[in-house]
């Protein structure tokens, strides 16, 4: 389902639910249920925590629907839910252990599998990508998981991380001139080394 | 390769929403799109692929709900959605809402709910032996709906109660309804005692039963017509209410006791090789499996024994048998291995004891309301015991010199 049709589905699904729709309702909650909740858990390992904002984000949904006004972006309404519920209770906790700020961990992991035979350049290269990625911080880990993970787009970042729109763009942007930078990095190694090793692209693309 | 040709660097590519769409959902659509970018020489091989390697490599360690917490926390949720009801004032019960979405979510998923509806088509109950345990046990109690979710209660006992439509009250509290459906075609709850707890239930048809600890019961959440039919595994008393038309069975491994209306006693641990019938009031039939099957009928004050294959019959003191409902147990002339082994499930602790112990044999009362140690000691006074508690929940009963 591209991200039009699914818009357009969620949005019918929640005029029915405001228009006192069970089947709707329960619709909704087959559909975001398991994805909320592997949402949740990139914010902490507490799993019954998150079962529990999963429950308690359906609650307030059903229950509050009459308050509740059109809802531009269902999805990200949804999502924006889990991270409020969750970050509420992670301050309440802080609050005992008197500590300022929180920046909870987001958890990711990166991986990868080429689908190439590939030279040793470019195996040398996604290397040192993967390395890099795993030490970005939180919230650069955060914005790319919105934006590749979940094909989200800056506007619906925003909402979710609530920062403004250039904001959002300098963080990914000075993300990803990092990658490129890593890339440079061993394209520079690599034309140091002898020649014979430097073995030629063998690359074929085919889509 | 025409190098001064590009127009995307692995950070546009990065940074353009259709070359992501490329890279994690593919179509005809924008394979063409990028492969007439590559081939103009808009970008190089080498980005094209590093770019989509950065965008995959966002691997994901992805934790999902099963469909059993999937189908817990749905009926949280509605659990939550009735009490919020309830306390604005509004009765109206929530659990209408379940209905065919609920059973559309997750019929199909569970081979017990299509078992049951092609057995409802014929019109007959599935067996009521092979319903399954539930997956999730701990040390509550739990109630098992016909779908598969299951409430788990805090309390230590239980109190439930089904009206004639299959609704259920628990702790005289939460409402249970049932799922659309359910009632016409035959579907079965159960309820699972762990060690430590009671529970007891009054059916839809006004019959009760206590279940002592360590027991589970399966039932449906309405008789049909011609029988009542429940299964048991551990220790029930139970009262059948009044209804010739439909003979109540109490099913167990080894043996089904079969009631009009009376009250009696059943003792059928699965692991214990003593299984027990006790008649209080009325008259029941009980039937053994196995290779020789056989009736025995019972009057009141009588105990059926089953023990291996040996069966017997023999007068009781039915008040020994059945105050375990009210926290006392009543022994005469028993094996102590066999009393400990109840106390054990009773407390939910375990007691080690000699061989020479075990083989003691007791008469007397325990009050089950005193904690363990008391009730352990209490022991001494008609043999020269002493118990000591070792660790937690670990008691060591020994001769005294």
């Amino acid at each position: 389902m591209n991200k039009r049709n699914e818009a357009q589905r969620n949005k019918d699904l929640w005029d029915r639910i405001l228009s006192g729709d069970d089947e709707a309702f329960a619709t909704l909650y087959s559909l975001y249920a398991d994805k909320l909740y592997s949402y949740g858990l990139r914010f902490t390992f507490n799993q019954e925590l998150v079962k529990d904002c999963v429950q308690e984000i359906f609650i307030k949904l059903y229950t509050g629907r009459k308050r509740l006004n059109q809802v531009e972006n269902v999805k990200t309404y949804l999502m924006s839910s889990m991270k409020n519920i969750l970050f509420n209770y992670f301050k309440k906790e802080n609050s005992h252990y008197q500590i300022d700020s929180i920046e909870p961990i987001f958890y990711t992991e990166f991986t990868g599998e080429s689908r190439l035979i590939e030279s040793e350049q470019l195996y040398a290269q996604k290397k040192k990508i993967a390395q890099m990625l795993k030490h970005l911080t939180p919230r650069q880990r955060e914005a790319l998981y919105y934006r590749f993970e979940e094909d989200l787009s800056y506007e619906e970042i925003c909402q979710l991380m609530q920062m403004n729109y250039q904001s959002v763009r300098n963080l990914i942007y000075r993300t990803l001139l990092k990658i490129r930078t890593t890339v440079e990095e061993v394209n520079h190694e690599i034309e140091k080394t002898p020649v014979s090793q430097n073995e030629p692209l063998h690359l074929r693309i085919k889509l | 390769m025409a190098e001064n040709n590009i127009q995307y660097t692995l950070v546009d590519l990065l940074e353009d929403e259709d070359f992501i769409a490329l890279a994690k959902h593919p179509d005809p659509a924008n394979k063409a799109r990028w492969n007439t970018r590559l081939e103009a020489g808009e970008l190089t091989e080498q980005d094209f692929e590093l770019a989509t390697y950065c965008i995959n490599s966002l691997y994901s360690p992805e934790r999902h709900l099963s469909r059993k917490e999937l189908a817990d926390v749905w009926t949280n949720v509605q659990t939550g959605i009735a009490q919020k009801k309830r306390r604005t004032g509004k009765r109206s019960l929530i659990w209408k809402l379940t209905t065919a979405a609920c059973l559309l979510l997750f019929a199909g998923s569970y081979t017990y709910i299509s078992l049951m509806q092609s057995e409802s088509l014929s019109g007959h109950y599935p067996d009521i032996e092979k319903v399954q345990y539930p997956t999730t046990m701990n040390d509550r109690i739990q109630i098992v709906l016909s779908n598969d979710n299951s409430i788990f209660l805090k309390e230590t006992t239980a109190h439930i109660q089904y009206n004639d439509k299959g609704e259920a009250e628990v702790n005289a509290m939460q409402m249970i309804s049932p799922l659309p459906g359910e009632g016409q075609a035959p579907s079965y709850n159960q309820v699972i005692v762990p060690k430590g707890k009671h529970t007891s239930i009054v059916f839809s048809d006004g019959s009760k039963i206590w279940l002592n600890v360590s027991s589970r019961v399966v039932y449906p959440l309405v008789f049909g017509p011609g029988k009542r039919e429940i299964y048991l595994e551990g220790e029930a008393f139970i009262e059948v209410s009044q209804d010739p038309s439909r003979p109540f069975i109490v099913k167990t491994k080894q043996m089904n006791v079969k009631a009009l209306g009376t009250s009696f006693n059943v003792t059928a641990y699965n692991e214990e090789p003593l299984q027990t019938v006790v008649l209080v009031t009325g008259k029941v039939a009980v039937q053994t499996k196995g290779a020789m099957p056989a009736e025995t009928e019972l009057l009141p004050n009588q105990q059926f024994s089953l023990n291996g294959s040996e069966t017997s019959v023999q007068e009781v003191k039915v008040e020994d048998h059945i105050t375990w409902k009210d926290g006392l147990y009543i022994y005469k002339e028993e094996k102590l291995s066999y009393i400990l082994s109840r106390l054990e499930h009773y407390y939910g602790i375990s007691i080690r004891y000699s061989s020479e112990i075990g083989d003691m044999k007791f008469s007397g009362k325990l009050d089950l309301k005193n904690d363990p140690e008391r009730v352990l000691n209490g022991l001494s006074n008609t043999a020269p015991l002493h118990c000591r508690e070792e660790e937690n929940d670990t008691y060591h009963l020994y001769i005294n010199q």
